[in-house]
């Protein structure tokens, strides 16, 4: 099988064109942070969470967070509802 | 009255080709057609239409008010399209000015303006006074490139409808992979096809002489992107590579 030089530029322009809409401009930064605040309000985050966006295969993107927490937290805003079975 | 804007990101892709060409087209087809310089300092609009000996007003001379917009318009000499040269040094000429310039042109089904390179004040100017939007491209890297980024833009802008015209494609290369097919390209942009042009020696040749000849390889292309804009369609088929006919002896 020979590899389509046209298939290699389709793969490093997707690529690409992903890198300029999500890679510079503080895209994932500003992703992570927001996905942590939120995170934080639901669990006692041991470290920062991961976050990586890749391009999907069918155009679309896949977006993995990944996290490690040592405890549930008690929401904020609702004291009084009772705390999630775990 | 549709306002269509020829756009592109990155220069010399064939805007102005894309825009004289579809607008001969298109007057040949019997519709009412006005191509508009919108590249306000670089025109050449007038230039690749052979209309620029003829010029006596051009957008600058309506604005100050020394013409009207009718007067302005000088005719093709290839088809019954007209065109609105554009003017040197206007870098002054606000998006309001120009666009009520384009909603003024009188008697007119299709109005192509003619996008100078660039994201800037410019393209914001030509844009702003469109109502839909065709992005040419060709099936480059750094094209496409610029090409996504325009397309990203013109989502702010509230269009009716974008597409893209994918230019100086060479069929042969891409049935051998060496290029990208128009399919390819347009899954890239998310954005559908409205034409495919293939890279065409006439086009060089002959552009600066008038009319580019019935005879031309990209001339079946044009009459199919006519064909889609006119009637609102995105027909467009993978461009095949031309089979040379076999001779006998
Ligand atoms: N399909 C084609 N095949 C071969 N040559 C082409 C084709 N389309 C355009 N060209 C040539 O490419 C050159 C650039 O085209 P054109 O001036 O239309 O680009 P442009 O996008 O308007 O450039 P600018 O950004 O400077 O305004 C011209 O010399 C033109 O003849
Ligand atoms: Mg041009």
């Amino acid at each position: 099988m020979v590899l389509r030089r046209a298939d290699a530029m389709h793969d490093r322009l997707r690529k690409m064109l992903t890198k300029d809409k999500i890679g510079d401009a503080g895209f994932v930064s500003a992703l992570k942070r927001d996905v942590g605040r939120v995170l934080k309000d639901y669990f006692d985050l041991s470290a920062e969470p991961e976050v990586t966006v890749a391009a999907g295969e069918d155009g679309g993107y896949a977006v993995t967070v990944t996290a490690r927490a040592g405890d549930v937290r008690r929401f904020r805003t609702t004291e009084n509802l009772s705390r999630p079975e775990m | 009255m549709r306002k269509i804007v020829v756009t592109s990101g990155k220069g010399g892709v064939g805007k102005t080709t894309v825009t004289a060409t579809l607008g001969r087209h298109l007057a040949d087809m019997g519709y009412r057609t006005v191509l508009v310089d919108a590249d306000v300092g670089l025109n050449n609009l007038d230039v690749v239409t052979g209309v620029e000996s003829r010029v006596v007003y051009d957008i600058g001379d309506v604005l100050a008010g020394r013409c009207t917009v009718w007067q302005a318009l000088v005719q093709d000499h290839e088809s019954a399209a007209r065109v609105l040269p554009s003017t040197n040094g206007g870098e002054e000429i606000s998006a309001q000015a120009f666009r009520a310039l384009v909603d003024a042109i009188p008697d007119a089904d299709f109005v192509l303006i003619d996008c100078p390179a660039g994201i800037e004040k410019g393209f914001h100017r030509a844009v702003s006074a469109a109502t839909e939007a065709i992005v040419v491209t060709t099936p480059s890297a750094s094209a496409i490139r610029d090409a996504d980024k325009v397309v990203s833009l013109l989502s702010a802008y509230r269009l009716e409808d974008v597409s893209v015209v994918v230019n100086r494609v060479r069929p042969d290369m891409v049935s051998r992979g060496e290029m990208m097919s128009v399919e390819d390209v347009c899954g890239l942009l998310r954005t559908p096809a409205v034409g495919a042009i293939p890279e065409d020696d006439c086009i060089t040749l002959y552009q600066q002489l008038g009319r580019v000849p019935d005879f031309a390889l990209s001339e079946r292309a044009y009459e199919r992107l006519a064909s889609n804009v006119a009637r609102r369609e995105k027909k467009v088929a993978e461009l095949r590579k031309v089979k040379k006919r076999r001779r006998w002896f």
